[in-house]
């Protein structure tokens, strides 16, 4: 995926920074490249903003036909995955509001959520628990927290990067960042705790 | 980031994260299952006006709008079409596209890209029939033109109380992907699609092993193509038709298990009873 992102020139990540897609000379995005190079991180990051298993194969989508339109406004800027992760925001904001005015559709517990059919040994059971119990903490974040520490701390955007991503200034990455650390942390001291208790 | 600019986490929440962080990806049926999606979506032009003001704007600018209120149906109503295409009505086709009721009696043409719109077949045309088509390159061609607004990213942040304009009214008019638009969309899919509509002539035909054949053809030359779920789930139904019963249900007992989300699970566990 990284090599084929290389090829057709598509910066992507920490460190892509310096590329820039030129209005002429670049190659032009196109939407199955950009799919194939991003499509496991717009998966991941939207069931990490909550959206619920069930229906992350329509916010993905969504996502991506979003891109389709709007390639040409990709250019001149400077990483797609930050990108995509402004669209990504949006839609899942349209989304969750969306299902709240329906009458609350209530995200499955994970554990009914999962695949049910797959059998499960003991150590990716294990693995399985501790990936829901991120996700929780992660949604004991607000939004905004939420954002910044998924993409500073799982995907290890740089903070510039970042601020790119979700529009505001760097001051206020580093600030939200402190601050959702702090709260994940709390959370997380608190989890342990009730169970060791147990 | 600039760790020296903040404080960093305890090792035990990076532990968490570290260990957890690559199981929350798709699979590769996953990737499969939207690129499939997405692919007939853009083929069909799957058109759903929106669910935003933002989105009426841009519908009333005469660009249309792809926005979030119906993209699921309307990504929905382009799979079945592209299955349809695929494995065929007699075989595989576990939604009818043409019958999918839209969810609202309204139509309302907004088209993203696709200037020209393509006949729309009476409500009992078969879409494996071959009908002209405007193509539209989605792979192979770069996509220029006029940037569309997006309502979905131009929309302000709403406001969560409800309003008349924000209500979630999709509404849906398809345009069905034929063989021929999802040929000019992508070579390979194309490609992908000969061989199965080969073996779905031959299940009519009452001629499962020669079915099997072009699957088995299918499988060689795409061992994970754009339609490797329909192909398997198009094997267990020709197995089952050759009486190759044990074959059929050990192939649907797999599929059912690694392919929780198929849309072609029913199809595949009533195989072969």
């Amino acid at each position: 995926m990284g090599a084929a992102t290389a090829a057709v020139g598509l910066p992507d990540g920490p460190g892509s920074g310096a590329h820039r897609v030129g209005a002429a000379a670049a190659p032009r995005l196109r939407l199955e490249e950009v799919y194939d190079a991003h499509v496991d991180f717009v998966w991941r990051s939207a069931r990490r903003m909550g959206v619920p298993q069930e229906a992350v194969d329509d916010v993905v989508q969504e996502v991506f036909l979003v891109v389709h339109r709007r390639l040409d406004d990709f250019e001149g800027r400077s990483s797609v995955k930050t990108w995509l992760f402004g669209i990504l925001l949006r839609v899942v904001s349209d989304h969750r509001r969306r299902h709240r005015r329906k009458g609350g559709l209530a995200p499955l517990p994970e554990a009914l959520a999962a695949e049910p059919d797959r059998s499960c040994p003991a150590e990716q059971l294990e693995r399985r628990t501790q990936l829901e119990l991120l996700h929780a903490l992660l949604m004991g974040l607000d939004d905004d927290k939420r954002a910044v520490f998924v993409l500073a701390e799982l995907e290890q955007l740089t903070a510039p990067e970042i601020a790119d991503a979700l529009g505001i200034k760097l001051n206020t990455v580093y600030s939200r960042l402190r601050a959702a650390r702090k709260e994940f942390e709390e959370a997380l001291a608190r989890h342990r705790a009730r169970e060791a208790r147990r | 980031m600039s760790h020296e600019d903040m404080d960093e986490l305890s090792p035990a929440a990076r532990a968490l994260i570290d260990d957890v962080r690559d199981l929350d990806g798709p699979g590769p049926a996953d990737r499969a299952r939207v690129k499939r999606a997405l692919v007939a979506a853009v083929a069909s032009g799957a058109t759903v006006a929106a669910s935003s003001a933002a989105s009426s704007a841009a519908a009333a600018a005469g660009t249309g709008a792809l926005a979030t209120g119906g993209v699921s149906l309307g990504v929905k109503l382009g799979v079945a079409a592209l299955l349809a295409a695929a494995v065929g009505g007699t075989a595989l086709v576990v939604t009818q596209p043409a019958e999918e009721p839209a969810p609202r009696a309204e139509h309302r043409p907004a088209r993203a890209r696709f200037a020209e719109p393509a006949p729309v077949p009476a409500p009992e045309a078969p879409a494996l029939e071959p009908a002209p088509a405007p193509a539209e390159a989605l792979e192979d061609t770069p996509i220029a033109g006029a940037p569309v607004e997006a309502s979905v990213v131009e929309a302000p942040a709403a406001p969560d109380a409800p309003s008349p304009a924000l209500e979630p009214t999709p509404r849906v008019r398809r345009v069905p992907a034929t063989p021929e638009e999802v040929a000019a969309v992508d070579s390979t899919l194309s490609e992908e699609l000969v061989l199965l509509r080969e073996a779905q002539r031959a299940m009519q035909a009452d001629q499962p092993a020669v079915a099997l054949s072009h699957l088995d053809a299918h499988a060689r030359r795409f061992p994970s193509g754009i339609l490797e779920e329909e192909r398997e789930a198009a094997r267990v139904l020709a197995l089952c038709r050759a009486e190759r019963v044990d074959e059929a249900r050990a192939l649907a007992r797999r599929f059912l298990a690694e392919r929780p989300r198929s849309p072609h699970r029913a199809r595949v566990h009533a195989a072969c009873p």
